[in-house]
């Protein structure tokens, strides 16, 4: 297993955000995360990542508890994108994505570097954008840096482990398809996937497995075509059964 | 594959050209603060007193030899030292607080090396008379009770006026005007318990000045602001991820306390050695970094090294300005920074507010 969670609890001050959550993430899958707002999801990615401690539980990284890899390791090891991230200054796209290289170590002019950094600016469709400043580009193109930033990143990585918040947020359709591309090409090529979605056609679409949230639980963990049935999104969300059906992929 | 080919040497010519304008122009704005002053002093005499009078028309006037070796040299390594090791002091408070506002006058950071400075002054003797006693320790002592100020000043920044989203730099100034009011309580309190020389020496220096700098006191500050900007320098790699926010340069495997750590301790030794010889000189630091990412952009491998030069020429060229302008009588320094630096920063901020609403 790539990245294991047994039984971890996790607060956000004195509140539980997630509680008793088990879960083994291997390698070549991608995983969809979806539930309602609050529901604990990027909490367990921030957890998953590092970022958050658990109160109680194991946290495994390819066997190893993650509170005892460095920050060094562990980014070269997995690749975050948390939700809203933001630059300061006038950083060029080019210069963002560059930054991926960092924590492996490649310069930029190096050709390897250039190849990662070139791949991902036009998997993310960001030729043209790539000298302007990020902090002058619309909320989808400044998203879609970051995400190039997080591919250079994950595909220096022998074995990547992609952690994704909302990464569709500010995205146009054609954008979202391209990243649901991306990711899935990554996890054909033996990467891990773990990704928190609010669409659940796109979710459909990219997720070999589905994990659905509430309150701080797994509610749900299977192929997507299983769990998503109207009856059980209406529950979750909160929604009448003609609404849930709509939302529900034709494919289900 | 072209544009590969096509961007680097666009991305290196840009800092390499500035690189070569700001040192040819720093390279002016020293031999005008040598040759320049209230004393005329001629090629001759300016080439003998840099060791250099093979190369001059013979041998230079004793006297102005003395007042350039005594007085103007002195004075313009002060300048350049100060000027660079400001600018970079600011960089690094502007990537650790992730806002071109932050500086070391504003943040409060120089008046709290100013506030340890004061009380070296008037109580040093008293308080700290074992150590003044050890010969080689005294000259570390001014400097040394500078950066502690600092230090604590950065401290009470870092603590309390760091928090991120909308407001960040509203509070962050204000924390900053906070630390600058209980730093001149201090020099106030220092002052008024001090005799009327003391007073006269600090009331200028407060000013920002190195009409008083001398060689002995001039090298323990040179060798600590040496010391800074080197550390400073080599975190430019780490400084570039910072601009992306704390969380996503601890996943990108930057350990945040440490550099946080590590830039706080940095920046105190910096302003702390450059207010020991100078008093506090305003904007520099903001002005400088400013104006170099305007030419090359906000990476820290240009913009550090760059922000040192451009320092050092701001702060030179600030000092003659201030020397010649009222001759026989001079401005202080840290006027002239304030005249030019002040309606730049207010500038700033407005750019700022509108980027907010």
């Amino acid at each position: 297993m790539r990245i294991e969670a047994r039984d971890i609890h996790v607060r956000r001050g004195a509140n539980p955000v997630l509680s008793g959550v088990t879960l083994a993430f291997a390698a070549g899958e991608v995983v969809a995360l979806a539930g309602p707002n609050g529901a604990g999801k990027s909490t367990l990615l921030d957890t998953l990542c590092g970022e958050l401690l658990p109160s109680r539980g194991e946290l495994l990284l390819d066997g190893e508890p993650l509170a005892q890899v460095s920050l060094e390791s562990r980014a070269r090891r997995r690749a975050m994108l948390p939700q809203r991230a933001g630059v300061a200054f006038d950083f060029s796209v080019r210069q963002v994505v560059e930054m991926g290289l960092h924590p492996h170590g490649i310069a930029a002019s190096r050709p390897d570097g250039q190849r990662l950094v070139e791949d991902a600016i036009l998997d993310m469709d960001l030729r043209h954008l790539a000298a302007r400043p990020v902090t002058r580009l619309s909320g989808g193109e400044q998203q879609r840096a970051h995400i190039a930033r997080i591919l250079v990143q994950a595909r220096a990585m022998e074995r990547p482990l992609l952690l994704l918040d909302e990464p569709t947020g500010g995205l146009d359709y054609r954008h979202q398809f391209a990243l649901a591309d991306v990711l899935r090409r990554a996890a054909r090529n033996g990467a891990t996937v773990i990704v928190s979605l609010h669409d659940l056609a796109l979710a459909a679409r990219v997720a070999d497995r589905l994990l659905l949230m509430e309150s701080g639980a797994i509610v749900g963990d299977g192929p997507p075509a299983e769990l998503l049935t109207a009856e059980r999104i209406a529950g979750l969300y909160g929604l009448d059964s003609r609404s849930a059906a709509g939302l529900v992929p034709q494919a289900a | 594959m072209a544009t590969i080919a096509a961007n680097p040497p666009v991305r290196l010519a840009r800092p390499a050209l500035a690189g070569v304008v700001l040192a040819g122009l720093l390279a002016l704005s020293v031999l005008l603060n040598l040759r320049f002053g209230a004393v005329p002093i001629s090629t001759a005499d300016m080439l003998d007193a840099l060791g250099l009078r093979a190369l001059g028309l013979g041998e230079g006037d004793a006297g102005n030899v003395m007042v350039l070796r005594e007085i103007r040299l002195p004075r313009l390594l002060s300048a350049l030292a100060v000027g660079a090791t400001l600018a970079l002091a600011g960089a690094a408070l502007q990537a650790l607080f992730r806002n071109p506002l932050a500086e070391p006058g504003l943040l409060g950071v120089s008046t709290g090396a100013a506030m340890g400075a004061a009380v070296w002054f008037v109580f040093g003797a008293a308080l700290l008379a074992p150590l003044v006693a050890i010969a080689w320790l005294q000259p570390f002592l001014l400097p040394g009770l500078a950066f502690l100020g600092a230090l604590l000043a950065i401290l009470a920044v870092l603590s309390l006026g760091r928090r991120g989203g909308p407001g960040a730099t509203v509070l962050m100034l204000l924390v900053g005007i906070g630390v600058n009011a209980i730093g001149a309580a201090v020099i106030g309190l220092a002052t008024f318990m001090g005799t009327d020389t003391e007073m006269r020496a600090l009331s200028i220096w407060l000013l920002g000045s190195f009409a008083q700098v001398e060689w002995p006191v001039l090298g323990p500050a040179l060798l600590l602001m040496a010391l800074a900007a080197f550390g400073l320098m080599r975190t430019a790699r780490l400084l570039d991820l910072l601009a992306l926010g704390e969380a996503e340069a601890r996943h990108l495997g930057i350990d945040t306390d440490r550099l946080r750590r590590r830039l706080g301790l940095l920046t105190a030794v910096a302003v702390g050695a450059a207010v020991s010889i100078s008093g506090i000189i305003g904007f520099v630091g903001l002005v400088v970094p400013h104006m170099v990412r305007l030419a090359v952009g906000p990476a820290h491998r240009a913009l550090m090294p760059l922000a040192a030069l451009g320092g050092a020429l701001a702060l030179s060229a600030a000092d003659l300005v201030g020397r010649l302008i009222a001759l026989p009588a001079e401005v202080p320094v840290g006027i002239v920074t304030a005249l030019v630096g002040a309606p730049l920063f207010i500038a700033m901020l407005l750019k700022n507010a509108r980027g907010l609403s």
